[in-house]
């Protein structure tokens, strides 16, 4: 269990950032948007309130894969767990390369991601 | 007169009779008394003679008679010449036996002398060597085996000339034996091939034998074969070299057979290549509608769970709204698209052609595309006054308009500037799009027609879509019977693309009601138009005949593309129409033809055709437009008069 309480979404169309933020802020969770993997690395490093990252696989600037390079790399932002959320079809296999602790394919079923946020935050 | 057994001859007396030095179960004896005629034959003689046991042999004449009829006098002379001389002599010969049978007899014989000289007795062995081979058969035997092969086999003397030249050789070189006995072996090497004639003759100087060794040859009729050879050394008695055979087998079909099977075996890999190509680009194809098809999905049913949780503000709640509608329309266009793309593919797509106005298509186009002009901060621009009519789809022609725009203005940075010009000249209209934006570089300008097509890496794009836009475009616009065109510099320098479509200023006349209470379409005259027809059905094309002639155009029909060009040879049409599948010569030789031999290279053409042609592939040809069977005659009455720019 992450010390932190705030959940960042990387995600780079706005309508399904906007859209997942606003629903997860309305179920009472601290919420930060990133539009692409670099602006997640400094909004991670900017706080150390962050309990679980959902991260988007293709996004322009940095993609969900170079992202995780980066953030396996910096030693105190590794251990911050990783839900891979993707409207790719392999999506789960991805993830599992990825060290994620869990895949969610686009459209995301709410319920379960309730479950998952609140399994780690 | 008793019959001897053989092992009584050898109790002869010494000095009566010879000791004779042979194995005498093989040997036959007998012993004339050449006084009286008395003749003793030994069993295994009288066997030789056919004689069945039994039978005794008294007198010489009973030996003669059976000596084979045509040997008789040879054998006797060799008798009466050793009689007078030499009394002895050996002399092969065949006998007639009893029984039919003919034996072939060694037989040496010693005449008996007393002391003065008088011949006595004459004793004679034989041997039965009607078995054994004659050293003449044996030659004549093998030279029938070598006139028989399949093979060539050629003798041939230390300097390469040839001696000898079987009936194979004549058959695989062409040459004869009578033109090649005497002449160089090196006659059959290919001018344009090292002469392996003289290192092969080394090697047969050493001792050595060439085996199995692949080359090329001419023959007499100048045509080249495979050959493969095995050449020995010849020696004489002294084990000397003294030429050489050579055995060549003919093995073009052999060789043509392996490059046949190699040729097939490469092909089957790159048909597996492709097949597995074509399926990882279905399964990345399928991977990216999906994708791009939940994206929109995922933002729609996001906001719908936030409306529920009934905790937004009214603001949030009208831009949750905003967003579903947008989300929904981009998965409708997304639909659309791929609808559009299937239907090119299988050919299904039809237009509803009528007069159009461009500039109110382009209008239309802007008006839609400046919300999202305005949303990235791009500045539109516009010139739509000189616009033409064309015959064509309205709906479509905007859709090629916006697809451009659309495009432009994606990938457009802000602050850039999109054009859009409607221009037009004496037979032609012409849409350009220009943009400010990022360009295109030239490796992607060839193929950024190809449905799927995109500029960035899929992981790392900053634009979404199918990338069908462009490709649904040049469909659509060659449909129409126009070109685009691209053009950019490079990254960077913006892109601007140009559209050709066939300009429609035709006289218009209103048919008369039709019954179906349809609005009518407005349908041109086509007075004085020359049309060639060219169908091999020309029957089933006979209405369409009558119906541009009504029209007022002066129609010539063709059933074959050597009619076409005879009928092209002193005349000149305004249009050519033309079916594709033809026998012998099709629609697109004729076309391909006439674009490439210039007088003709300008004259509009119209495929027609019962199957689904890929546009792709009647624009390459040559052609300007391509209507399916069966024709609907008011839209080819209208195309006509637009491509003959009535």
């Amino acid at each position: 269990m992450s010390p932190g309480k705030t959940i960042l979404i990387v995600e780079d169309d706005s309508d399904v950032r906007e859209s997942l933020a606003v629903f997860l802020e309305g179920e009472g969770y601290s919420v930060v948007e990133a539009e692409h993997g670099k602006e997640a690395l400094r909004c991670l490093r900017s706080s150390t309130d962050f309990c679980l990252i959902l991260l988007d696989l293709f996004m322009p600037v940095m993609n969900g894969w170079a992202f995780r390079d980066e953030q396996l790399r910096d030693p105190s932002l590794a251990a911050i767990p990783v839900v891979v959320i993707s409207a790719d079809a392999g999506t789960s296999q991805k993830a599992a390369a990825l060290g994620a602790v869990d895949a969610m394919v686009k459209p995301i079923e709410f319920d379960r991601l309730l479950e998952t946020v609140a399994h780690h935050c | 007169m008793r019959r001897l057994a053989p092992e009584r001859v050898n109790r002869v007396p010494a000095g009566d009779t010879p000791r004779l030095p042979f194995d005498a179960a093989e040997l036959g004896v007998w012993e004339a008394d050449l006084m009286t005629g008395e003749v003793r034959v030994t069993d295994r003689f009288a066997a030789m003679l056919g004689v069945p046991p039994g039978v005794t042999l008294r007198h010489r004449d009973e030996l003669r008679a059976r000596v084979h009829p045509d040997d008789r006098e040879r054998v006797r002379a060799a008798f009466e010449s050793a009689l007078a001389g030499a009394g002895e002599y050996g002399v092969e010969y065949r006998s007639l036996g009893d029984d039919g049978q003919v034996r072939r007899l060694a037989s040496s014989v010693v005449i008996v002398r007393d002391v003065s000289g008088r011949p006595l007795r004459a004793i004679g062995t034989a041997v039965d060597i009607t078995r054994r081979e004659r050293p003449e058969e044996a030659q004549a035997r093998l030279a029938a085996i070598v006139e028989g092969s399949d093979d060539a086999i050629i003798g041939k003397s230390l300097d390469g000339i040839v001696t000898s030249w079987n009936q194979g050789a004549e058959r695989i070189f062409g040459y004869t034996a009578e033109e090649m006995v005497g002449s160089p072996l090196s006659r059959l090497v290919p001018p344009d091939r090292p002469d392996e004639v003289p290192s092969i003759l080394a090697a047969i100087r050493r001792g050595e034998r060439v085996e199995h060794f692949d080359t090329e040859r001419v023959r007499k009729d100048g045509q080249r074969i495979q050959v493969s050879l095995s050449i020995s050394p010849i020696r004489d008695a002294t084990g000397d070299v003294i030429g050489a055979s050579k055995i060549a087998r003919d093995v073009t079909d052999r060789k043509r057979a392996e490059e046949e099977r190699e040729r097939l075996l490469a092909e089957a890999k790159q048909a597996r290549a492709e097949a597995e190509a074509a399926s990882r680009a279905k399964d990345q194809l399928l991977s990216i509608v999906s994708h791009e098809l939940r994206t929109p999905l995922a933002s729609m049913l996001g906001w719908v769970r936030v409306l529920r949780q009934g905790k937004v503000s009214p603001e949030r709640a009208a831009r949750a709204l905003q967003s579903i509608e947008r989300s929904g329309r981009i998965q409708a266009e997304l639909i659309d698209d791929l609808l559009d793309v299937s239907r090119i593919v299988t050919g299904r797509l039809r237009l509803n052609l009528a007069p159009v106005d461009l500039r109110a298509v382009a209008q239309a186009a802007l008006d839609a595309i400046r919300p999202d002009a305005v949303g990235n901060d791009v500045r539109l621009e516009a010139s739509l006054e000189a616009g033409g009519t064309v015959l064509g789809d309205a709906i479509r022609l905007q859709q090629i308009v916006s697809n451009l725009l659309s495009n432009a203005v994606k990938f457009t940075p802000a602050g850039g500037c999109v054009e859009l010009r409607v221009e037009r000249t004496d037979r032609e209209a012409r849409i350009v799009v220009r943009d400010t934006g990022r360009g295109i570089t030239p490796e992607l300008l060839p193929q950024i027609f190809e449905p799927f097509r995109q500029g960035d890496d899929v992981k790392t794009r900053k634009t979404g879509g199918l990338g069908l836009g462009l490709a649904i475009v040049r469909s659509l616009v060659q449909q129409h019977g126009g070109t685009v065109k691209p053009e950019s510099a490079g990254e960077g320098t913006g892109s601007t693309f140009t559209i050709t479509l066939p300009l429609m200023d035709a006289t218009i006349i209103e048919p008369a009601d039709r019954e179906d209470g349809l609005p009518a379409l407005p349908v041109p005259r086509l007075d004085g138009l020359r049309v060639l027809i060219v169908d091999d059905e020309l029957e089933a094309c006979e209405p369409l005949g009558v119906l541009l002639e009504e029209r007022g155009a002066k129609v010539t029909m063709v059933a074959s593309v050597p009619d076409a060009r005879a009928a092209l040879d002193n005349w000149e049409p305004d249009v050519l129409v033309s079916d594709i599948r033809m026998p012998g010569e099709d629609g697109y030789a004729l076309v391909r033809e006439l674009r490439a031999t210039g007088r003709l290279r300008a004259v509009p053409a119209v495929a027609i055709t019962g199957y689904h042609q890929e546009g792709d592939r009647v624009a390459a040809a040559g052609f300007h437009a391509c209507f399916r069977k069966p024709v609907e005659p008011d839209g080819l009455v209208t195309l006509l008069a637009s491509l003959a720019g009535r």
